[in-house]
């Protein structure tokens, strides 16, 4: 079913033929409103007897009896545009949830979470924001059956999705479709399976509703940092009330309400500042807050400056100030391949764009829940801000060397000139061991990151 | 006449044709929908202070309307009142443009009514999805799907004689 409708579609025209053949004798207006105030005539002087015999039995004055006031709308149900600017907004099903961008939103099941970035986590049921998708390119997980996604993205972020509603054969159980709202600037694309696919497909789409006046959404700010984020919202007319201090580049941000709910103008929205927590940290897990005025200290690096070119030990050096908060940036290809023990995860196309997100080097394959001692999603600038942290030194050469108590690599090592950043000697264990592998281009910029872990 | 009836007596005549061309493929008789149109603009004249103010004055018109030809159609329509000066049906033979007009009502007829009424709201009353959504009071994306679904229902085969002709 293609809901995109061609505007010279023959039938819509033959349609609109047909109407204007029926022949309509011209109206006079003039009789409409005597109509109408012959009948409000007769309305008030119906109400001001009914409240006037009311008034004799119980011996009550009604001094206004009759008034304008006094005549009650008959019509109240077709009149939309009674009372304030702030209409009341109906609740979603049973079970679900509103969520959606500017002021369109599609009913989605409530325990579905809203993920700030185009890129999906593998959750059974969930809601990204395909804005950024364009420009962060996610290896997206295979789909499982009962798997269920929906993509929200502003309309020129990205080619537009095909409006077509398309379920495969009942074997696989899979639909796909979306909508295009051209007024409200975004688009909706939805994926379900299993036995009830078809139904969540055009439950989700045909719940999309315009948001009355005095309400908004919560607006998705992927690729902005904390300080970003705040300007973001305030600019949007939001309150925002800072949880946990500074907004440190290299702190994780969490936004309540999350990012897509409905919620009235002006809304207070609060902003939780967490400090990273090694590589398991996640965006979402409240963390030690970061200090203002307390920037952490890369940690010192040791290598053999005999076999690691001098543009990659500089690409190492500033990826490790980079990974601390001490930089914004370091040398870099337009994108950047990420990788867990061989397994590639994400490409992120457009990296200055990115650079500022610190939570773009979170990563996991959908298929994952743990990686080495650390929980999905694993940060891959974990293990540098860990040894910070610890006053643990850095050691970088230019050959992989495997890491004590990692599970098999699932993939080869990045292609490219390799720099290879690890824990001292003295420091790697079975809880501690790990080698984050930078690979570069022939300019030293980096293309390509993979991060092997140990597993006690 | 004050300002207040000039304004609405413009709208009211511009939206004449469509409201009673919408009647009918609604369903309704000639005089029926005349008279429905009728009852949706003397009710909207006794809100027009407001209704003009509205973003989607329309909306309220046809919801009036809508909700009319349903209560119509739970019970006898009992017409409008009579006005001093009855419109005279238009009498010119057009054979041609009746045939078009019976055969998209009775395509219309055989779709459900909530698609017939998305139709005719976006097609003959040209009315945006989002006045749709309202005037039916349901989402944007059902307006979309019904109007795909209705549209993908009608047979172009019953129309194919029509399709060549300049409108």
């Amino acid at each position: 079913m293609n809901s995109d409708l061609d505007p010279d579609d023959p039938r819509i025209e033959i349609l609109a033929r047909a109407s204007r053949s029926i022949a309509v004798t011209p109206l006079d207006a003039t009789q409409v409103v005597a109509v109408a105030r012959t009948r409000r005539r007769r309305r008030h002087t119906a109400i001001g007897s009914a409240l006037a015999v009311a008034t004799l039995a119980a011996g009550i004055s009604v001094a206004t009896a009759g008034s304008d006031r006094d005549v009650k709308d008959t019509i109240e149900s077709a009149d939309t545009t009674q009372g304030s600017d702030h209409q009341s907004f109906p609740a979603p099903p049973e079970g679900m949830k509103w969520v959606g961008q500017n002021d369109l939103v599609v009913a989605v099941p409530s325990d579905w979470p809203v993920i700030d970035s185009p890129c999906r986590s593998g959750a059974a049921g969930e809601v990204v924001n395909g804005t950024a998708a364009a420009a962060v390119r996610c290896l997206a997980p295979s789909p499982t059956v009962g798997d269920a996604w929906v993509v929200i993205a502003a309309l020129g972020s990205g080619p537009e999705p095909r409006t077509d509603r398309v379920c495969d054969s009942p074997s696989t159980g899979s639909c796909t479709g979306a909508e295009v709202f051209s007024d409200q600037g975004i688009s909706i694309q939805v994926y379900t399976s299993g036995t009830d696919a078809p139904d969540q497909l055009n439950q989700i789409l045909d719940s999309a509703t315009v948001l009355p006046a005095g309400w908004t959404t919560v607006p998705f700010t992927f690729l902005s940092n904390a300080r970003e984020r705040v300007a973001l919202l305030e600019q949007a007319g939001f309150l925002v009330d800072r949880v946990g201090g500074a907004t440190s580049g290299s702190a994780a941000v969490s936004v309540t309400p999350e990012a897509g709910s409905v919620v009235e103008d002006g809304a207070t929205i609060t902003i939780t500042i967490t400090a990273e927590s090694g590589p398991g940290a996640n965006s979402d897990t409240p963390g030690n807050p970061v200090e203002p005025g307390s920037p952490r200290r890369p940690p010192s690096v040791e290598g053999n400056e005999a076999t690691v070119a001098p543009d990659l030990r500089r690409l190492a050096e500033m990826f490790v100030s980079y990974a601390v908060g001490d930089s914004d940036t370091f040398p870099h290809a337009e994108s950047v391949s990420m990788a867990l023990g061989g397994q590639v995860v994400v490409s992120v196309d457009d990296i200055v764009a990115a650079l500022s997100n610190r939570s773009i080097w979170k990563i996991c394959p959908s298929e994952w829940d743990i990686y080495g001692a650390s929980s999905c999603p694993v940060n891959l600038l974990g293990p540098i801000n860990d040894a910070a942290a610890n006053n643990d030194r850095l050691v970088y050469s230019s050959e992989y060397r495997d890491v004590v108590c990692a599970p098999a690599r699932s993939g080869p090592l990045p292609a490219g000139r390799l720099v290879v950043l690890g824990p001292a000697q003295r420091q790697r264990s079975c809880s501690s061991d790990f080698a984050l592998v930078l690979a570069a281009d022939e300019q030293g910029h980096l293309q390509s990151i993979d991060l092997t872990l140990s597993a006690p | 006449m004050d300002d207040c009836e000039d304004d609405f007596s413009a709208y009211a005549s511009g939206r004449w044709a469509p409201l009673v061309r919408s009647a009918v493929l609604l369903g309704c008789s000639a005089s029926d929908a005349e008279d429905v149109a009728q009852s949706a603009l003397v009710k909207t004249w006794s809100h027009w202070k407001r209704v003009r103010q509205a973003a989607e004055p329309d909306a309220y018109v046809y919801r009036i309307m809508v909700n009319t030809l349903a209560t119509s159609r739970r019970r006898k329509w009992h017409g409008e009142q009579p006005v001093s000066h009855m419109p005279e049906q238009a009498s010119a033979d057009r054979t041609t443009e009746v045939v078009l007009r019976d055969a998209i009502v009775a395509a219309l007829r055989a779709l459900p009514t909530d698609q017939q009424q998305v139709l005719v709201l976006r097609y003959v009353a040209d009315l945006t999805e989002r006045a749709t959504a309202e005037v039916l009071g349901i989402a944007l994306g059902t307006v979309k799907s019904r109007t795909s679904r209705g549209i993908a229902a009608l047979d172009p085969a019953d129309f194919s004689n029509f399709a060549e002709e300049d409108s």
